[in-house]
């Protein structure tokens, strides 16, 4: 392998080298006659000895990008960082926050915890906080309850926890469910878990492996409020939820529609790469936001828009591509081949074209706010440089944060985006694709490793009922078979989807990727999830360890303690709630009402207020661990110093709560209650059905990470590595990561060099710069998702390679073949060979990861078995026997025998045919079949059943709205007509139509400016329960009611006041609750006090002169914060009518340095997306006003700043 | 090494502020406890402890908007006035082009402050010393980029051969402000280009606050720092009269400095 580019030498080595060319160079200034002037040591100003220091390599961990970082330490003191040179991803460079993070260190942050504490003193009361209605109510309370702590051991702490767990249980009579099998039903669990995204992949997995041991799903983090709508937009439409492309690829675009993200302040390092596009002039950029913001500076075009007009200027990019462009796209056949491709139905592109008809330049101006020659000159630009329209030679690519996906319809925006892409040929390639940048330093990792409440690591759906453990069960006895070899059994009936004998279709692909992956985890966890006996799958004992459900999720779970009254306590880790979430005081209701509340953090942060417990954890740099940046490439940090006193790694705080938990009589796993101790494991003889044993599994929970292999004590007693091993054994999505032939963990690997043409993949990493051997991106080292053309179509070139006869544990297809592959394959350790062997075959195709074809179908265990968890963990020893069946007769046999150099390695493969079965989701209906409603059947139809009633069910919806006022209307229709968007067929009065979502069409958001728009085009929020909760409160919460202002109308603004539209956003220099910032001093330097950007128009009409106090209001709350007047912010025109949007930073509260009551997120909503709970707290209504300047309570904190200058 | 030059790319800058934070970082700077800026902008001006700032501007011209971007940190300058002006040849030119306060030997005159036309140098009142940017001198005698450029993530910052430098960027088509700014400072190291604002860099309505035509102050030479008297010598003594009362001053304090360390040499 050779480098294109000379591989740079670290900091130090550099400067070594630098002295000695300074030795001879001449001075040729005109500075003789004077004395020499000074040689200066390296670090001599700063008063940094650099010469004695240990580099220790790490990730920052602050944002997604993933950046390099060297950390020189001397001693146990951490005095310097330089960005990583060698990291391909930021090429020695850094941002602010990335620079700053020295002071996230204990020995130079004199706020960061150090001891276990436990409060003394009352909590604030739920029923007084319900009463707040301003900031300062807020704040009256808070002072008062402020929390006094005492300090305390860990043992302590964990026995208090332990002990009121226990009672809390004992109070619910938490058992399994016996009825109709043995199992926890996963919402009911009294303890809420949520666990920040800025954990390593070891911590989120093992934190949800705890939850899920315990019996509960009622564990969510931070990603259900950042990017669950994109995981779930993206998921259900082409197979993942994540970026296709990576940072460094998006130099390759053509036009990069940054729409609902802000890279140049919230990824900065990520714009290096971007701008060297623009700098070869190659890349337009194309900005269209609510805020001309620092990504905007550097615009080739950019539009203001109306915040939460998303959807309708997607729509109009696809009006413009179907119904403006001569000839249209879908006449072009680049667009036949590409959908094609994807396998989509042309009829339902069809039906999509015409909802596009109607959302003309003029329509959408009418919306959006953006002027119709913009909008045609941003959809002209993008469609004309687009895969179709240029024989996939150029693309454009979006890229979006929360900007699209915090509205309760965010699930449709990102999904449009992703149909706008499909429809224009933008997807799969190096430069054109999707890219939904996320936020924390782990969140993709942690989202991959589900601390969510609705799946289980790596994407895995979580059981439903005893029936599918029933089929689980027989599909284990059918031998562990992939798609291709597996039947449902008759006995299933329907619930499983068509079930079609010796076809494969979607059903079966899913549902053996699921079952797959519940054979991993009961194996590495040491569980059991299946029928006892194991023979008698349809009549037998259900038992599954995996409870059954979904559980709250981090929007919901309120409700679950206030409403539902299922949650009575609470851990938090890493998270900050207090601040982060959507109409916070609710949340501060909610945690005032639980009976225990621990906090493990940093700091003494807001959410501290309502905690009995407090522990101090640490900050990525301080632990070992692989993170998973934005773009799926998982790199290893290393510790760089302990944290300081008494604070621990949070990984070391779990598995200890584990062992008190079970000390304590807390896990009460089903299999462990039924007293079932063995697994038999048989397969049966499919010509005999005669079971034939393999080999008795003990079924022993694994919990024991204690291996000592690291001298430091925190990781002597929870090694991450064997973690991370487990990980790679238990979670398909990550099978790869660990090289079980060389023993090494690929998150290490740091070589920034390009392979050869001949390396797997080698012609592309060249090509297009993926640095293919730094880390190790999942699926099986893809650097750019769905990659099935870009040899082929874009080179046009291919690769070829040889699988040479028996060599491989590939199939037919494959075996002795000689195949031409035509986009990015990523790579496998061959089981047989033990040698790399390109995975996915002609290229990475869409959900291609999650169909799978296993030449051992039928024949042996996964992972080749287990005796124990411990054994395969530990050790490595895997059972390793196969039968082979022939005819009526079978023999059993070994791996050795078999020739298997590799046996922790799986015979997955992946070929054309898997390519054939898998189909992109044009058409996704979220809503399906019939129910009924008062004796007439509610139905859910797509859109040319729809169209028939869609005008008259908003003209009525408008009338009433007239009359009753919005919200009093969308409860009258939904009573009348039993769902919410439904209307009577007018051919069949039986028959009530309701739209099944099939397709994105443009929604408001709740709380709209127009009343015209907001009848026209009505929200879809009251779809949901959750969000109709808020027209019908319980009792005890009629409050909520008022707080739904759905048009300035209902608003009631003071004096002096105007009504605006709301939309909030980060900074560069903070980072989300801001408690990583705002106790970070660099950082405060730049940004200290809290503020409101406000048009200059309307600062001059209301009279706000820079730096005046602002009061921001709703029915919410009212918050005071300095006035930004800028012309950033627009005044815009929607409808006619005048619209100023003013944008809220969110990152302060009241904890810490450079605090204030003014938490931006007591003013947001939490209407949820009708997916995935998602809160709409991008476009809300407010009102703002010159305050007076008493109202303001910002205080800066600082002491001991650091720094040996003035 | 010869004559370097640092170049910020206005067209490239994204005020991430990186560069900010990492001469905080390198320098070992005290962070400043700022306020509210209605700019961004923050602190507002350069202090003894913070040596670089970023600043932020809004331009409206018709119905045209830009957000302008500018770095702002000692220049530079190859005449340095400011050493010239140094009683005590505490500040230092060296062949890479950096013009650097000797800590050890600042005795806190503050001569050099009045002598920038760029209002650099910040005196600091607890340790009686003046501070400013050293082009991260430390880094590039030993081999280092200077620590803003080494952070700076989109290039907007470049470090390299002066003539290098300044001939690149003329053949790229940017237009560059300091390789010859006036016969008071000479050129500047830090060198500013673009590409985007043609005819805008010394516009005062754009970046011509920062990037003066004419930088000038008048201002006077007591050092014997610059050996390159041509004219200078009739510059300073003209401004000697009026700069009279000033200098008495400054010259007596010098003294008590020198007798008060004296006094703690024979402790
Ligand atoms: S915050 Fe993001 S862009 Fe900045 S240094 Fe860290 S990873 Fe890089
Ligand atoms: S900018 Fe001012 S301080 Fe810097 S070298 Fe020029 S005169 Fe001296
Ligand atoms: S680091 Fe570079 S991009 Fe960031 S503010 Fe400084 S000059 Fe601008």
């Amino acid at each position: 392998m050779q480098s294109p580019r000379i591989s740079r030498r670290t900091f130090l080595k550099m400067a070594g080298l630098g002295t000695f060319s300074l030795l001879f160079s001449g001075s040729i200034r005109k500075v003789l006659g004077v004395p020499k002037p000074k040689r200066y040591r390296l670090g001599e100003i700063g008063g940094k000895d650099l010469q004695l220091t240990r580099e220790v390599r790490g990730v920052c961990g602050y944002c997604s990008v993933g950046c390099g970082i060297i950390f020189y330490r001397a001693g146990d003191k951490v005095i310097h960082l330089e960005g990583d040179p060698d990291n391909p991803l930021n090429e020695g460079k850094l941002c602010s926050k990335g620079e700053a993070s020295l002071e996230l260190f204990g020995q130079h942050n004199p706020r960061r915890l150090r001891t276990p504490l436990i409060r003394v003193n009352p909590k604030p009361p739920a029923e007084e906080l319900k009463k707040v209605k301003t900031q300062d109510e807020l704040r009256a309370i808070l002072d008062k309850y402020k929390p006094i702590w005492r300090p305390a051991t860990w043992d302590e702490a964990f026995r208090y926890i332990a002990e009121r767990m226990r009672e809390i249980l004992d109070e619910v009579g938490w058992d399994p469910r016996k009825e109709d099998g043995y199992y926890h039903l996963g919402k009911k669990f009294p303890l809420w878990i949520e666990a920040g995204a800025k954990l390593t992949n070891e911590e989120a997995y093992i934190i949800k492996k705890i939850a899920t041991m315990l019996g509960s799903y009622n564990i969510d983090h931070d990603a259900r409020r950042c990017h669950s709508t994109t995981v779930a937009g993206l998921a259900g439409t082409v197979g993942f939820g994540a970026q296709t492309q990576s940072f460094i690829d998006t130099q390759f675009i053509s036009t990069y529609l940054i729409f609902g993200g802000n890279p140049a302040e919230n990824h900065p390092v990520s714009m290096r790469h971007t701008l060297k596009g623009k700098e070869r002039g190659t890349l337009k950029l194309v900005v269209v936001d609510p805020r001309y913001n620092r990504t905007a500076s550097q615009a080739d075009v950019f539009a203001f828009f109306r915040p939460g007009s998303d959807l309708a200027f997607l729509l109009y990019i696809l009006h413009y591509a179907f119904w403006e462009r001569n000839p249209p796209v879908d006449q072009l056949d680049t667009f036949k081949e590409f959908v094609t491709r994807f396998n989509v139905d042309l009829e339902e592109i069809k039906e999509f074209k015409e909802i596009t008809k109607d959302y003309t330049a003029e329509e959408v101006s009418r919306i959006t706010g953006i002027p119709v020659d913009k909008l045609r000159k941003i959809a002209e630009l993008y469609v004309e440089n687009s895969g179709v329209t240029t024989n996939f030679k150029r693309f454009g690519s979006i890229q979006w944060a929360m900007g699209q996906t915090q509205h309760h319809v965010g699930t449709q925006i990102t999904r449009l985006s992703t149909l706008v892409q499909l429809t224009l040929g933008n997807m799969g390639f190096p430069g054109g694709g999707l890219n939904p940048y996320r936020g924390h330093s782990n969140v993709q990792g942690t989202t991959d490793m589900c601390i969510l409440s609705h799946i289980l690591p790596g994407y895995i759906k979580q059981p439903s009922n005893p029936l599918q453990i029933r089929v689980y069960q027989d599909w284990k006895n059918q031998g562990f078979p992939d798609a291709w070899h597996w039947e449902i059994p008759d006995w299933a009936g329907s619930s499983f989807g068509p079930n079609e004998r010796g076809k494969v279709n979607s059903t079966k692909v899913l549902w053996s990727w699921w079952f797959q992956n519940w054979r991993r985890f009961e194996l590495t966890w040491g569980i059991f999830v299946g029928t006892d006996p194991e023979s008698d799958p349809k009549n037998g004992t259900v038992i599954s360890d995996f409870p059954f459900g979904k559980g709250y999720t981090e929007n919901t779970w309120w409700q679950g303690v206030l409403f539902d009254d299922v949650l009575k306590a609470a851990i938090i880790m890493a998270e900050n709630i207090a601040v982060s979430d959507g109409d916070a005081i609710t949340t501060y209701i909610a945690l005032a009402s639980l009976k225990l509340l621990v906090v493990v953090d940093l700091w003494e942060a807001e959410t501290a207020t309502f905690a009995d417990v407090l522990l101090p954890g640490a900050f990525q740099y301080e632990k070992y661990g692989s993170i998973t940046n934005s773009n799926r490439w998982v790199q290893w940090q290393d510790r760089v110093v302990p944290p300081a006193g008494d604070a621990k790694p949070d990984l070391w705080i779990m598995l200890k709560l584990w062992d008190y938990f079970k000390s304590y009589g807390i896990v009460r796993l089903p299999s462990q209650i039924y007293g079932k101790r063995e697994e038999k494991v048989s397969i049966k003889n499919p010509n005999t059905g005669e079971m034939v044993e393999l080999y008795e599994r003990k079924i022993e929970p694994f919990m024991d990470y204690a291996t000592g292999r690291f001298a430091d004590p925190d990781y002597a007693y929870a090694d991450p590595e064997l973690i991370y091993k487990e990980i790679d054994l238990a979670v398909d999505l990550y099978n790869g990561m660990y090289d079980w032939v060389d023993g090494k963990i690929l998150a290490k690997r740091r070589k920034p060099l390009l392979r050869t043409e001949s390396d797997i993949d080698g012609i592309l990493d060249r090509e297009f710069l993926m640095y293919k051997d730094w880390a190790w991106t999942w699926p099986k080292n893809v650097r750019i998702l769905y990659d099935l053309w870009t040899l082929s179509k874009t080179l046009g070139r291919t690769f070829q390679f040889t699988f040479t006869p028996g060599e491989y544990s590939v199939g037919d297809t494959l075996n002795g073949k000689t195949v031409s592959i035509t986009g990015e394959t990523g790579e496998i350790r061959d089981a047989k060979s033990g040698k790399w062997r390109p995975a996915f075959i002609p290229g990475h195709n869409f959900v291609v990861g999650k169909m799978y074809k296993r030449l051992w179908s039928g024949m042996t265990d996964l992972l080749t078995g287990a005796v124990t968890a411990k054994d395969l963990l530990w050790y490595g020893k895997v059972v390793g026997k196969f039968v082979i069946f022939s005819g009526e007769s079978h023999t059993v046999t070994t791996y050795e025998d078999l020739g298997i150099k590799c046996p922790l390695c799986e015979s997955f493969y992946y070929d054309e045919d898997v390519i054939n079965v898998g189909k992109a989701n044009y058409k996704k209906p979220y809503f399906k079949g019939t129910k009924d409603y008062k004796g007439k059947k509610i139905k859910y139809v797509g859109f040319y059943d729809w169209k028939k009633v869609r005008d008259k069910f908003s003209e009525e919806f408008r009338s009433l709205a007239k009359s009753l006022g919005i919200r009093e209307a969308v409860k009258s229709m939904k009573e009348k007509y039993g769902e919410w968007y439904a209307y009577p067929n007018p051919s069949n009065s039986g028959e009530i139509l309701a739209w099944d979502m099939r397709y994105p069409i443009h929604y408001e958001p709740v709380e709209s400016p127009d009343f015209e728009l907001a009848t026209k085009y009505p929200a879809m929020a009251w779809r949901r329960a959750e969000n109709y909760r808020f027209l019908e409160p319980p009792k005890g919460f009629e409050h909520l009611k008022d707080t739904v202002t759905m048009i300035p109308e209902d608003m009631s603004p003071p004096e002096g006041a105007e009504v605006v539209v709301v939309t909030t956003n980060r900074m560069t220099e903070h980072f989300h609750t801001g408690q990583l910032t705002r106790n970070v001093p660099l950082l405060a330097e730049l940004v200290p006090e809290p503020f409101a950007e406000i048009p200059k128009p309307l600062a001059d009409k209301l009279g706000i002169k820079p730096g005046d106090i602002v009061e921001v209001g709703n029915k919410r709350n009212v918050i005071y914060v300095r006035a930004m007047v800028t012309h950033r912010v627009p005044k815009l025109s929607v409808n006619g009518k005048e619209v100023y949007v003013i944008n809220l930073p969110w990152h302060w509260g009241w904890a810490g340095a450079h605090s204030t009551y003014a938490v931006v997120n007591t003013i947001t909503d939490v209407y949820m997306d009708v997916v995935t709970t998602m809160q709409e707290t991008k476009a809300f209504l407010a009102y703002v006003r010159k305050a007076p300047i008493e109202k303001y309570d910002y205080r800066a904190k600082e002491e001991n700043l650091p720094g040996i200058r003035p | 090494m010869g004559e370097m030059a640092i170049a910020f790319n206005v067209d490239n800058c994204i005020f991430c502020r990186a560069c900010q934070v990492a001469c905080h970082v390198w320098n070992n700077t005290r962070p400043q406890v700022t306020e509210f800026s209605p700019t961004l902008t923050n602190p507002p001006d350069l202090l003894p402890n913070v040596w670089m700032v970023m600043e932020a501007k809004e331009v409206v011209e018709g119905d045209e908007f830009h957000w302008l971007f500018l770095k702002r940190q000692c220049m530079h300058c190859s005449e340095a006035p400011c050493a010239k002006a140094c009683p005590v040849n505490a500040i230092e030119i060296h062949p890479e082009g950096a013009v650097v306060i000797r800590e050890d030997k600042c005795t806190g005159c503050r001569f050099c402050i009045e002598a920038c036309p760029y209002d650099v140098p910040k005196y600091d009142e607890s340790s009686e010393k003046v501070y400013k940017c050293t082009f991260c001198i430390d880094r590039i005698q030993n081999g280092l980029e200077p620590a803003c450029v080494a952070a700076c993530p989109t290039d907007a910052l470049v470090f390299g051969d002066y003539d290098e430098l300044v001939n690149r960027y003329r053949s790229q088509g940017f237009e560059v402000y300091g390789d010859s700014v006036n016969d008071y400072v000479g050129r500047t190291h830090y060198i500013y280009v673009t590409r985007k604002f043609k005819g805008k860099l010394t516009d005062p309505k754009y970046f011509g606050e920062r990037l003066k035509k004419d930088p000038r102050k008048a201002s006077v030479q007591v050092g014997t720092n610059v050996v390159e008297p041509v004219g200078w010598g009739l510059i300073g003594l003209t401004l000697l009269a009026a700069a009279g009362h000033f200098i008495y001053w400054r010259a007596k304090r010098i003294e008590e400095k020198s007798e008060s360390e004296g006094e703690k040499g024979g402790e």
